[in-house]
């Protein structure tokens, strides 16, 4: 089901919010022990916020297409008195006295928050093998990972124990989820929501990004949360985009580059199948279909990496020396990584960036967005260190993030969407980016792509390891 | 080298961990060279200030 098919029906007074949202806290129940996507369940106030968006409805004050939809938020967005976690033993009790923007805004439209959902700690990792909170785990194969580090926000999606779920991204955290849970995810231009009270990490990649089921609900969501906000620096002044996404979406003056080379150079070959499958499918729909090269790939991925560390490093020093013993060891160790990169490194990283930014923003000149594959790999076993692609062994981590991590240095937006399933049944996800601030684009060219591929409606069989 | 660093920085690393860390660090610097070779002369940081807005609370 997406947002799309029941939004309609809930304006109609066909669908009630409470029953939806009793089927979602149903299929909580019934799949918590084998996905583990909920760290808090918030029962009692989905129950309530369902009840009143009924209400509401029933007396002709429609919100919108939010309005009644369950949701799960990923827990570093701030919640008034509940909980927020950020996947920490050190935050177990943190209870902030104010919402997140993007809660407050969700809130508005009239959505129901089904509790909030784990992650790798401090969003710091791409497991979400969290070892205060146990794994979550992939609801097409409980014994791999989901990704991360959203990674309850896509097994929660993936489940279907809600119907959209908010995420974050600061080196992959939308997308390898999305990827490795067969579900859509768009992470936005940086500064296009706001991060208010949402737990940071990297303060000059972290982007609040959503997962949904289809492209269509995903833009539905980004219209309520995208737009200016006073209470956060990075918030950019840029008015919500215009989105329109027709149900016969074609792409007949759009040029797509493919980014050749490095995106397929070390890659699972039931991964490079789809994705030129996909390519095929977008020439179909009228596209040009143009070879782009983005040059220094493994440079770039290296230089996200040393700012990520530092900024980590400088969020979390305090707590690094006196709850050292209260965090997780791979965390850790990035942390004490961190600590040994010096103010000119970071700054000379920085200004690495800008150069690459200005690379990138010519590439659009040629083409209006660029695809890859958004992982080389489909998911990983839970507790596997090391990944084989094409025959050579490499730590799983960056293998994870080979695709998608330098992206964070553009701050561009970026859709996964899924594009189909390895040989053993696990979900494979095309990446899509645009220029900064054209989200429309980058969705509809993900839309047409749904339209004729229906990747996006298959799911998972769940089974309990 | 890097037990030498953590010293000189008064990094309190256990060395079992610091062991650990070591080959990422090595990786890490071995890919960030050709970065600092480029000449980078007359190219700002990609990080803001703005005059206009910040401040203590």
């Amino acid at each position: 089901m997406t947002i799309q098919q029941v939004a309609p029906d809930i304006r109609a007074g066909k669908v009630s919010p409470v029953e939806l949202t009793k089927q979602a806290l149903d299929r909580i129940r019934r799949h918590q022990p084998a996905v583990n996507a909920y760290i808090t369940v918030m029962e009692e106030s989905a129950l309530a916020q369902a009840a009143q968006a009924e209400r509401e409805i029933r007396t002709g004050h429609y919100r919108g297409p939010l309005h009644g939809i369950p949701y799960a938020a990923k827990d570093l967005f701030y919640t008034k008195g509940v909980a927020t976690t950020a996947g920490s033993k050190i935050l177990r009790d943190f209870k902030p006295d104010y919402d997140a923007a993007a809660i407050e805004r969700l809130r508005e439209a009239g959505a129901v928050l089904m509790g909030k959902v784990g992650l790798h700690e401090f969003a710091y990792g791409i497991t979400s093998n969290n070892p205060h909170f146990g794994p979550v785990r992939n609801p097409w194969d409980t014994t791999r990972i989901p990704g991360g580090s959203s990674g309850g926000s896509t097994a929660a999606l993936g489940a279907d124990q809600c119907l959209f779920s908010l995420g974050s991204d600061t080196g992959g955290s939308v997308r390898i989820p999305a990827s490795y849970c067969g579900v859509v995810g768009l992470k936005p231009t940086f500064g296009r929501i706001s991060r208010y009270g949402v737990w940071p990490l990297g303060h000059t990649f972290d982007t609040v990004g959503h997962f949904a089921h289809s492209v269509a609900d995903a833009a539905a969501v980004l219209a309520a949360l995208a737009g200016p906000d006073p209470h956060d620096d990075s918030s950019a002044t840029e008015p919500a985009p215009r989105v329109e996404l027709p149900p016969d979406a074609k792409l007949n003056r759009y040029r797509i580059g493919l980014a050749s080379g490095y995106f397929f150079q070390r890659i699972e070959p039931d991964v490079e199948k789809a994705v030129r499958a996909a390519v095929e499918q977008l020439r179909g729909l009228g596209a040009e279909i143009i070879d782009v090269n983005i040059p220094d790939m493994e440079e770039l991925t290296v230089l996200h990496r040393l700012i990520l560390l530092s900024e980590a490093t400088a969020l979390h020093r305090r707590r690094l020396k006196t709850r050292r013993a209260d965090i997780g060891p791979d965390v850790r160790a990035l942390l004490d990584q961190g600590q040994f990169i010096t103010a000119a490194d970071y700054l000379d990283a920085q200004r690495r960036r800008r150069q690459f930014v200005h690379t990138l923003n010519k590439l659009f000149d040629q083409v209006d967005v660029i695809v890859t594959p958004a992982a080389p790999n489909t998911a990983p076993k839970i507790g596997d260190a090391t990944v084989e692609i094409g025959g050579q062994k490499e730590d799983a981590r960056l293998a994870a993030t080979r695709f998608v991590r330098a992206l964070n240095l553009a701050g561009v937006p970026v859709l996964t969407v899924p594009c189909g399933l390895d040989s053993k049944g696990l979900p494979i996800g095309l990446q899509i980016f645009g220029r900064a601030f054209d989200e429309a684009s980058v969705l509809l060219v993900g839309h047409a792509y749904e339209q004729v591929s229906g990747w996006n409606h298959r799911r998972p069989d769940i089974r309990a390891v | 080298m890097w037990k030498t660093i953590a010293q000189a920085m008064s990094l309190e690393i256990p060395d079992d961990q610091l062991a650990a860390i070591e080959p990422a660090l090595d990786a890490l610097w071995k890919g960030a060279r050709q970065a600092f070779d480029r000449d980078l002369t007359g190219v700002d940081p990609a990080i803001g200030f703005r005059a206009d807005v910040g401040g203590e609370p």
